[in-house]
């Protein structure tokens, strides 16, 4: 997905009109945020939480739960357990 | 006789006035709390700094990190939907979320507040408070800790490993607020995925179930929450470029900015005083409690802290070294693109588990899941020193 949308920001940057290519960046840019915040919960399908089958329905809304919380306690810890600058998460280029 | 009490009161109101005037200043939120808790809560300090960039609009700098401690004081006293857990209310969480990837500052201070707010809560409406109830509520606090203060900066650090060659400046700012919006959208989505189970100390330590109030926010509406966050991180890095543009002719922003980040030797100074391995068995300890909700008996959180801890010496070259080779092919990978691979294989690898032991109903496979998707995310961003970062970069 980042190849596709690395090619369409290349292309865009051909366009020889600034204000079409100012509308075709924020296309570019909706599309790549709706596609993350769409496609990846496709798996998940759940109504409510009292127990493993309650809880997801599904095997897959559990292993998407599974990976959240993961995520979510290695962030927590991440920088904890280090020097304070955390792991490699910044590629090494500057932060913000 | 009748002057002292005048002249003391006097005193008292002119002290009350000064100390008014030093809260509500930009300077105080950026450079004085940040410096106080730098050394112990650095993630926290560096979410403090964060407001200098809105010096150029000093009034929205100085008392937006005040309405939010206000909005997480007051929310779990007079929210009505809000009764045992902050993820009772999508808008609370909204507000979490996009708050803090707009601005950090806003996230650690409705952090802070909530905190307070909620302990204070928790001890008025408790005629018999027990350990339980209020470690339960301390694993919310480390979970909203992940969404308000961690989630953004972990996303600027993402997002800053891809940069767009280009002389165009505002092509650049909009490159890298998609890419600041949609890593902070698919983190939060992870979030309110982990949350959905992680979320259950705050009911079954005191003995109860978990509520459908306290699980649809964070399980159906979701892209609220997610949409709240990439919008709000959107709009930061914009307002961001033109608070850069701005700081030229307004006259002590640049030294505004530049102050906190003079001060980086006292950086966590607190930790980096303590012993690697006590670094790592505290982090992994965090990480155990995290967890605690996936946990079926007494033996999980023991699985979970060994390997972990196993896992973070590694990290840390202190169990082994990391292969140079590894070191180099991660460090050749966008940060954010192993970010995708991490979660991804943790989703196969437990869904893969789930679909073998999906009859029993134990909640163990989803914390061998979760404890798999940990490792590999140690695995995927080892720790390498800033002469090796030189290096490769």
């Amino acid at each position: 997905m980042y190849s596709l949308f690395a090619f369409m920001w290349r292309e865009l940057r051909t366009l020889p009109r600034p204000a079409m290519k100012l509308w075709w960046e924020g296309a570019v840019s909706l599309c790549f945020i709706g596609a993350l915040v769409l496609l990846m919960p496709v798996v998940v399908f759940a109504s409510n939480c009292s127990s493993l089958d309650d809880c997801w329905g599904m095997a897959r809304g559990a292993a998407a739960a599974a990976a959240g919380a993961g995520v979510a306690a290695a962030a927590s810890s991440d920088g904890a357990d280090s020097d304070g600058s955390g792991g490699d998460t910044s590629g090494g280029a500057d932060g913000d | 006789m009748e002057e002292a009490p005048k002249v003391s009161t006097e005193k008292a109101a002119e002290r009350s006035r000064k100390l008014l005037a030093r809260v509500g200043s930009v300077e105080f939120w950026s450079i004085e709390l940040p410096r106080l808790i730098d050394p112990w809560t650095p993630n926290l300090a560096t979410s403090f700094a964060d407001d200098a960039w809105l010096a150029p609009w000093p009034k929205v700098a100085a008392y937006g990190p005040l309405l939010a401690a206000l909005i997480g004081l007051l929310t779990p006293w007079l929210w009505p939907w809000m009764v045992e857990s902050y993820t009772e209310s999508v808008i609370f969480l909204m507000l979490a979320a996009g708050g803090a990837a707009l601005n950090w500052a806003l996230g650690a201070s409705l952090l802070a507040a909530y905190v307070l707010g909620d302990i204070g809560h928790v001890l008025f409406r408790s005629t018999f408070l027990t350990f339980r109830t209020m470690g339960g509520h301390a694993v919310g606090y480390l979970l909203l800790g992940v969404l308000a203060v961690r989630i953004p900066q972990l996303a600027a650090r993402l997002a800053s490993g891809i940069r767009l060659e280009t002389v165009d400046s505002a092509l650049r700012v909009r490159v890298k607020a998609a890419l600041y919006g949609a890593v902070c959208a698919g983190l939060v989505l992870l979030w309110c995925q982990g949350t959905i189970v992680l979320i259950r100390p705050v009911f079954t330590w005191p003995g109860g179930s978990p509520t459908d109030e306290a699980i649809m926010p964070v399980q159906v509406h979701w892209q609220w929450i997610v949409a709240a966050s990439a919008v709000a991180a959107v709009a930061r890095v914009i307002l961001q470029h033109r608070s850069t543009s701005q700081s030229s002719i307004v006259s002590g922003v640049p030294e505004l900015r530049e102050t906190p980040i003079a001060d980086r030797t006292r950086k966590g100074s607190a930790w980096r005083g303590m012993t690697a391995w006590a670094r790592v068995v505290l982090g992994s300890s965090v990480l155990t409690i995290i967890l605690a909700g996936t946990y079926e008996s007494w033996m999980d959180p023991v699985i979970v802290l060994i390997v972990s801890v196993i896992a973070g010496l590694w990290r840390n070259g202190l169990l082994g070294k990391v292969p140079p080779s590894w070191m180099e092919l991660t460090g050749r990978i966008p940060p954010v693109i192993r970010m995708v691979i991490v979660p991804f294989a943790g989703y196969l690898f437990a869904n893969f588990i789930l679909n073998i032991f999906w009859s029993t109903g134990s909640l163990r496979p989803v914390m061998v899941g979760a404890l798999v998707t940990v490792v590999l995310f140690y695995v995927f961003f080892p720790i390498r020193s800033q002469r090796s970062r030189v290096a490769i970069t």
